[in-house]
């Protein structure tokens, strides 16, 4: 018993100064995205800085540089080639579903601020900035993680974040331009985003999380690069999709996490969504950790994800007539999707450690995507 | 129903089944691991990233997540 408490002290002493060891890191992340056939191609070198300034401040900084090409799906009236002019005499048996070439790049730089307090509650502040050809955002947020006591068993998170968007309506894809004399037009949409959570440790081995979220999108919500195809009793007519100038989205999260032996943890999250464009989800993303040893850690998921279609959704040529809300956009679909992904994640000293993933993505619409990873982090 | 099912397995979360542990005990839950999104943050904003532009529906996994034309 005597030698006991002693131990028991050294331990906790020891684990606390492991607990509360700065968090600073450098972290470089590869990914290289594919889609079958052809369709969509990423490859995005990232970076992250972790620095904690003594023990109150933690700053974070991400930058991500995607470089994206591929094709995008649109109606085309195959007997000119073109993809058509609003009001235009077509055929219906002319039309056709092609891909069509686009490049782009996106460069992404994220910050954030974090204050501890006394109690160790902390207030986090964020700025964040995106830009792309024909896209751009800046986004702010803050969270504030408050502890329920000083056991630190169970905290409360409140979130909240706001986004402006610009998106460019390029006059070669808009129906409605006058190519001779139009000009691109930039859109805006703003995004307003609220959560609220509760963590809490259930045992020395297991603890759950559950959050409740809210959505808001307003503004410019059309994706200018798809288009539909409208018959109102005349001649079919390519034209704009159209969608609602706002979204209201909620729904809850829950996530329990277990070490189940010494070597095996497993990490469980599911989601439930919805909106008034009539769109639910359900999402149940399950990981499985090995560490075979100190150095060697394996990681095992499966994410499951379905989506019902939104309510002025049809992929069909020869459905919208009149509507005033139209996409054929097949993200807006009813679809399931399954994703395998596969971890490795080798240190090889205390303070330097490599990793490799390899994921594949599959969804019922026809969809198919690998995407690797590949990385390192230095502890400094 | 089921909503009260659910109620009710919360409230048995919360009252019933946790025990308290000691700040020196949760050398587990110290561990990434046992991080919601898993133990590498980047990837999980890939991840993030990849559903977002392909799928119709986000949010739920924090509020600092940037956008995307999505072409």
């Amino acid at each position: 018993m005597q030698l006991k408490i002693p131990l028991s002290l050294v331990t906790a002493s020891l684990l606390f100064s492991s607990m509360l060891k700065a968090e600073d890191y450098i972290s470089v992340q590869y990914l290289k995205y594919d889609e079958s056939g052809n369709k969509v191609e990423i490859s995005a070198p990232t970076l992250e800085i972790n620095k904690d300034f003594g023990t109150d401040y933690r700053l974070n900084a991400t930058y991500i540089s995607d470089v994206i090409s591929g094709a995008s799906p649109a109606f085309t009236d195959t007997s000119s080639g073109a993809s058509g002019s609003g009001g235009a005499a077509l055929l219906l048996k002319d039309i056709e579903k092609k891909y069509f070439v686009f490049d782009d790049k996106r460069d992404s730089l994220a910050t954030s601020l974090t204050k501890r307090f006394e109690n160790r509650d902390e207030l986090t502040t964020g700025i964040g900035y995106s830009r792309e050809n024909d896209y751009k955002a800046l986004e702010l947020s803050t969270s504030y993680l408050l502890w329920s006591d000083e056991t630190h068993n169970r905290s409360y998170n409140f979130s909240a974040s706001y986004m402006f968007n610009d998106i460019l309506e390029a006059c070669g894809n808009n129906f409605d331009c006058d190519k001779s004399t139009g000009s691109d037009i930039w859109n805006t949409s703003n995004i307003i985003n609220i959560q609220v959570g509760i963590t809490q440790i259930i045992d020395r081995t297991s603890s759950v999380g559950g959050s409740v979220f809210y959505i808001n999108e307003h503004g410019y919500l059309t994706n200018p690069n798809y288009n539909i195809v409208r018959n109102n009793g005349t001649n079919p007519t390519l034209e704009n999709e159209s969608r609602p100038d706002n979204r209201d989205g909620y729904g809850f999260l829950v996530n329990y996490a277990k070490q189940i032996n010494k070597k095996i943890t497993s990490n469980s999250t599911y989601r439930f969504y919805t909106d008034d464009w009539d769109i639910d989800s359900h999402t149940v993303d399950s990981n499985l950790y090995y560490e075979y040893n100190n150095k060697l850690l394996l990681g095992f998921g499966l994410r499951y994800y379905l989506q019902s279609e939104a309510s002025f959704y049809n992929g069909a040529k020869d459905y919208f007539t009149t509507q005033t809300y139209a996409s054929s956009d097949d993200r807006l679909s009813s679809f399931h999707t399954v994703t395998y992904k596969f971890n490795i994640d080798y240190k090889i000293t205390d303070t330097f450690s490599y990793n490799m993933g390899l994921n594949y993505y599959d969804q019922s619409t026809n969809l198919e995507a690998t995407y690797i990873t590949a990385g390192f982090k230095y502890w400094f | 129903m089921c909503k009260y099912f659910v109620l009710l397995s919360v409230l048995l979360i919360f009252t019933g089944c946790v025990k308290e542990v000691k700040p020196w005990q949760k050398a587990v839950h110290a561990k990434p691991v046992m991080k919601e999104g898993g133990p590498n943050s980047l990837l999980n904003k890939f991840e993030q990233h990849i559903y977002f532009s392909k799928e119709a529906t986000r949010a739920g996994s924090g509020v600092q997540g940037g956008g995307c034309g999505c072409n």
